[in-house]
């Protein structure tokens, strides 16, 4: 059984990376677009 | 040279907040907990050994998935019914990592399958249905993006969002429906009743908390990500407009 942690190793960085690769996606452009939006309009108010 | 967009105030030069950092902690401090349960503590299954590993995080995703197909259903609803902006930027939002959440169930689903079925992929009511479901959402997102005008894109978008639910409903049931190579539900047997117990159910509990706070984290950042970019769009066509009716004018 011991090599079945390959299968596991391999599902688990595709979910941290997954989700981690999108969140840090998802934070840079809203910085990024943070920039070209005036300030009052930057947020759902 | 400071320009009148770089002058924010505080905390208003990114999609974060005071609340969605407390939440990313959380999250993150659920992530580690789950590694410490998932990959240490939990014991291997008596039939799956140390596979079971994955459901920790497999089962998690998908339900996260369901919840934000959910969510965009009732948001594409609300957005047709009520014109309600605030409720068609949840069902964007939603949607994306709904397609983030589907695509890793898929994956996952795929390496768990290699070592317990002996194939990555079969043509299951599970898997085939589950699959639909990312291309539906694949559609909602390339219809929401299309280069048209933001209403017809938000409505016509909205219209497959309606369908999400729906496909939801026959992935859930589709172990119950088909004779399907997929286990049937593990943690709720006909709906009573949890065939997991001990560190290995403990486990999948930290798993739902800490996928449910990264997922609520991303919905926030991504809500508010999808009304800065809304903007810009509406920005963009103001100019254009000025542009347009300057052109006419006399010089």
């Amino acid at each position: 059984m011991s090599g079945n942690w390959g299968y596991v190793v391999a599902a688990w960085v595709i979910v941290f990376g997954g989700l981690g690769t999108y969140s840090v996606r998802t934070i840079l452009r809203g910085r990024s677009i943070s920039k070209q939006v005036p300030p009052e309009k930057r947020r759902w108010s | 040279m400071t320009t009148q967009l770089d002058a924010a105030p505080e905390g208003l030069d990114s999609t974060g907040s005071r609340g969605t950092r407390v939440l990313g902690v959380l999250a993150i401090v659920g992530l580690a907990a789950l590694a410490l349960f998932g990959l240490v503590l939990s014991p291997p299954d008596a039939s799956q050994g140390e596979v079971v590993r994955i459901l920790y995080v497999h089962v998690p995703s998908a339900t996260f998935a369901y919840i934000g197909c959910f969510l965009t259903t009732i948001g594409s609803a609300m957005f047709l019914w009520r014109r309600s902006a605030w409720w068609e930027l949840v069902a964007y939002a939603s949607a994306e990592i709904a397609t983030v959440f589907t695509a890793i169930v898929l994956v996952t689903g795929m390496i768990w399958g290699r070592p317990t079925w002996g194939v990555f992929w079969v043509w299951d009511a599970r898997l085939t249905s589950t699959a639909m479901l990312l291309l539906l959402l694949l559609g909602y997102l390339a219809v929401r993006r299309l280069p048209a005008d933001h209403d017809v894109r938000t409505k016509r978008s909205a219209i497959i969002g309606l369908l999400l639910v729906p496909n939801v409903i026959i992935v859930r049931q589709s172990v119950q429906w088909w004779r399907t190579l997929h286990q049937k539900p593990t943690l709720l047997a006909n709906g009573v009743g949890a065939k997991i117990e001990g560190l290995m159910l403990f486990s999948l509990f930290i798993g739902f908390i800490a996928i449910g706070l990264v997922f609520a984290w991303l919905l926030i950042h991504r809500f508010r990500l999808a009304w800065l970019e809304d903007q810009l769009d509406d920005a963009g066509l103001d100019a254009a407009i000025a542009e347009r009716r300057s052109e006419g004018e006399p010089s």
